[in-house]
């Protein structure tokens, strides 16, 4: 789904769990997009723009299925298959999966 | 007479069969647990137009995600992970294979990723490729399974069960599409694949005195 993992790490650090992280493969239709976050930067022709402008500039439908780029921690840790590919792969062995399921369940972090 | 050794012997059987029976469920039933179901193949509609083509399944996954596989002339598999809506999905002229999967006599032998974050390593257009099986009676359709984007069924069984031999292997159906194919007598009942299982290919199935 070409979400960054070290994304989740990023918005640990930060305690922020509404910070944008790469998310470059996730296919929603703009309707869905734009209902879980308006600022969701969507890849529309090659080029970088946020799922508001896109829709308010008549550049896709509301049907439209749409490729994101950027979305929130939260919002990304929603779509997540829970592959657990990140964790196996962490030569650190940070808990990533715990970090997704924890934003998951209500989008903040539990005491690690 | 009954010699001393032969009694020595039925002491020691009657005392193994004892601890045998008596600490079996430690021993043998670790996972005490079902074994898991796989469940048959989506049925599914295709209808061609000009900018897409529509898939209509009977019902959505669990996860709601869907792979839309189709295989080129040389044998070659392609996939793309596709979302579904009102039980449709929706392959559009610019959609690129997120995978492919090198097959040799139905068995995988490499996995490679085509779209590695934001650009493509390879573009391979998947409407092209299922306009290409129509045509050429290519093997083309819908896969429940997650694979390779999802493994979690055979990394559960590597957990339980380390040194390989695995109750569930990836396999190549007859219709081209690659689903777990499960070997009951090697699985030790643990259930990580069923609960781990995404889209629900691996359904909690029976316990054994209940087959």
């Amino acid at each position: 789904l070409g979400i960054d993992a070290q994304g989740f790490i990023s918005a640990v650090n930060a305690n922020d769990p509404d910070i944008y992280i790469l998310a470059t493969n996730v296919r929603m239709s703009a309707k869905k997009a734009y209902d879980t976050d308006p600022g969701i930067i969507l890849m529309l022709n090659r080029k970088k723009i946020s799922v508001k402008d896109a829709l308010g500039q008549s550049l896709v439908q509301p049907d439209t299925e749409v490729v994101t780029f950027k979305m929130k921690a939260k919002d990304a840790a929603k779509v997540c298959i829970d592959c657990t590919a990140c964790e196996k792969i962490c030569p650190l062995h940070l808990p990533l999966l715990k970090i997704i399921k924890d934003l998951k369940k209500d989008g903040k972090f539990s005491e690690m | 007479m009954i010699q001393k050794s032969t009694v020595k012997l039925i002491i020691l059987l009657v005392m193994a069969t004892l601890v045998v029976f008596f600490t079996r469920k430690v021993i043998i039933e670790k996972f005490p647990g079902n074994y898991p179901m796989i469940t048959p193949s989506l049925e599914f509609k295709t209808a061609f137009y000009k900018d897409r083509v529509e898939f209509t399944l009977p019902k959505a996954t669990k996860s709601g995600r869907i792979i839309i596989y189709a295989y080129n002339i040389e044998g070659g598999y392609f996939g793309i992970l596709k979302p579904i809506y009102n039980n449709t999905v929706k392959v559009y002229r610019n959609d690129f294979a997120d995978f492919s999967i090198n097959i040799e006599w139905n068995k995988i032998t490499d996995v490679i990723f085509l779209k590695q974050m934001d650009r493509y390593i390879k573009r391979v257009n998947m409407f092209d490729l299922l306009e290409l099986g129509r045509s050429k009676h290519l093997r083309h359709g819908v896969q429940a399974c997650l694979y390779p984007i999802c493994t979690k069924c055979t990394d559960g069984c590597k957990s339980v069960l380390p040194n390989g031999d695995l109750p569930i292997k990836m396999m190549v159906m007859k219709n081209g599409q690659i689903m777990p194919v499960f070997f009951r007598g090697k699985c030790p009942r643990c259930g990580k694949c069923f609960i781990w299982c995404p889209s629900e290919v691996i359904k909690k199935g029976k316990k054994p005195w209940e087959m």
